[in-house]
């Protein structure tokens, strides 16, 4: 058994295709994930607010709390992994860069806040929803533009 | 930043996930305490926490192997026992609903002990990173 310690990948066409593998089912993932959230919890502000809060006008019921709890378990559990590999991936390939610590601290720290941010607003107040789609939209753009960035060097 | 000490930070944050997932899962668990299950509710439940904590559990306690703060022999014990209580616990309700043949305070014991053990894990894991 040899294990890895160098970050050079050219040594090992295999290891080289299992990241850009794994990076480019993350980078899929995560558009699907945004298109999903769309289908749950709605595509607008608007509809977004009206499944949390109800709406009596269209007599839309506001979602049960444990359906949302349930969704936010799971949201946790997807995004601890997406990002962990995501991030391990790319730490080790731009460990030298300067903006690396801050851009994977901004990712995690992102990715952690958003679902509690998703289940604050359906407890406290509306304009937390704007917060949520910040926070979400945010984190998946930078972990977008991570795995474009981790697969451009295996373009290379 | 030195490139290993880059990798505390997915680690640590991996410590705060962890944290929230368990908590969301017992606050669930509470909702829906009350409510009697059927065969099919327990296995719809089973199924994915089976896979998903033993595979989180693996993954944060493998890093013990690393750890200078807690012995081999301690670190074992602490998975062990940890495991132990991870299966008692999902497979309480069969024990429980299905077969009949445990008390429903199994289920809050077993609860219990698994997130003290999980929480003892995740402290130690903070403190060796």
């Amino acid at each position: 058994m040899k294990f890895l310690v160098s970050k050079d990948t050219k040594p090992s066409p295999l290891l080289k295709m299992l990241m850009a593998g794994v990076t480019l089912a993350i980078l899929f993932y995560l558009l699907l994930d945004i298109l999903l959230h769309g289908y749950l919890l709605g595509d607008t502000i608007s509809n977004i607010q009206a499944t949390l809060f109800g709406d009596e006008s269209q007599f839309i019921e506001p979602i049960l709390l444990e359906t949302l709890l349930l969704q936010v378990h799971i949201d946790w559990f997807m995004t601890l992994f997406t990002v962990m590999i995501l991030s391990s991936i790319y730490i080790r390939f731009y460990a030298m860069h300067k903006s690396t610590p801050y851009f994977v601290h901004l990712l995690l720290l992102t990715s952690l806040l958003s679902p509690l941010l998703l289940l604050l607003a359906f407890f406290t107040v509306e304009w937390l929803v704007l917060l949520w789609i910040s926070c979400f939209f945010l984190w998946h753009g930078l972990a977008l533009l991570m795995a474009i960035l981790i697969l451009g060097l295996f373009l290379r | 930043m030195n490139f290993l000490l880059l990798y505390t930070l997915p680690i640590r944050y991996m410590i705060l996930f962890s944290l929230a997932i368990f908590s969301s899962g017992v606050w669930l668990f509470i909702l829906s305490s009350d409510t009697p299950k059927s065969m099919h509710n327990i296995i719809e439940i089973a199924t994915p926490h089976l896979f998903a904590m033993g595979a989180l559990l693996f993954l944060l306690a493998h890093f013990l192997l690393f750890s200078t703060l807690l012995s081999q022999k301690k670190a074992l014990v602490l998975v062990v026992v940890t495991y132990g209580l991870l299966f008692v616990n999902i497979f309480a309700y069969f024990l429980i609903d299905t077969l009949g043949i445990a008390p429903l305070w199994l289920k809050y014991i077993t609860l219990g002990g698994f997130g003290s053990c999980f929480v003892l894990l995740l402290g130690l894991l903070w403190f060796s990173v």
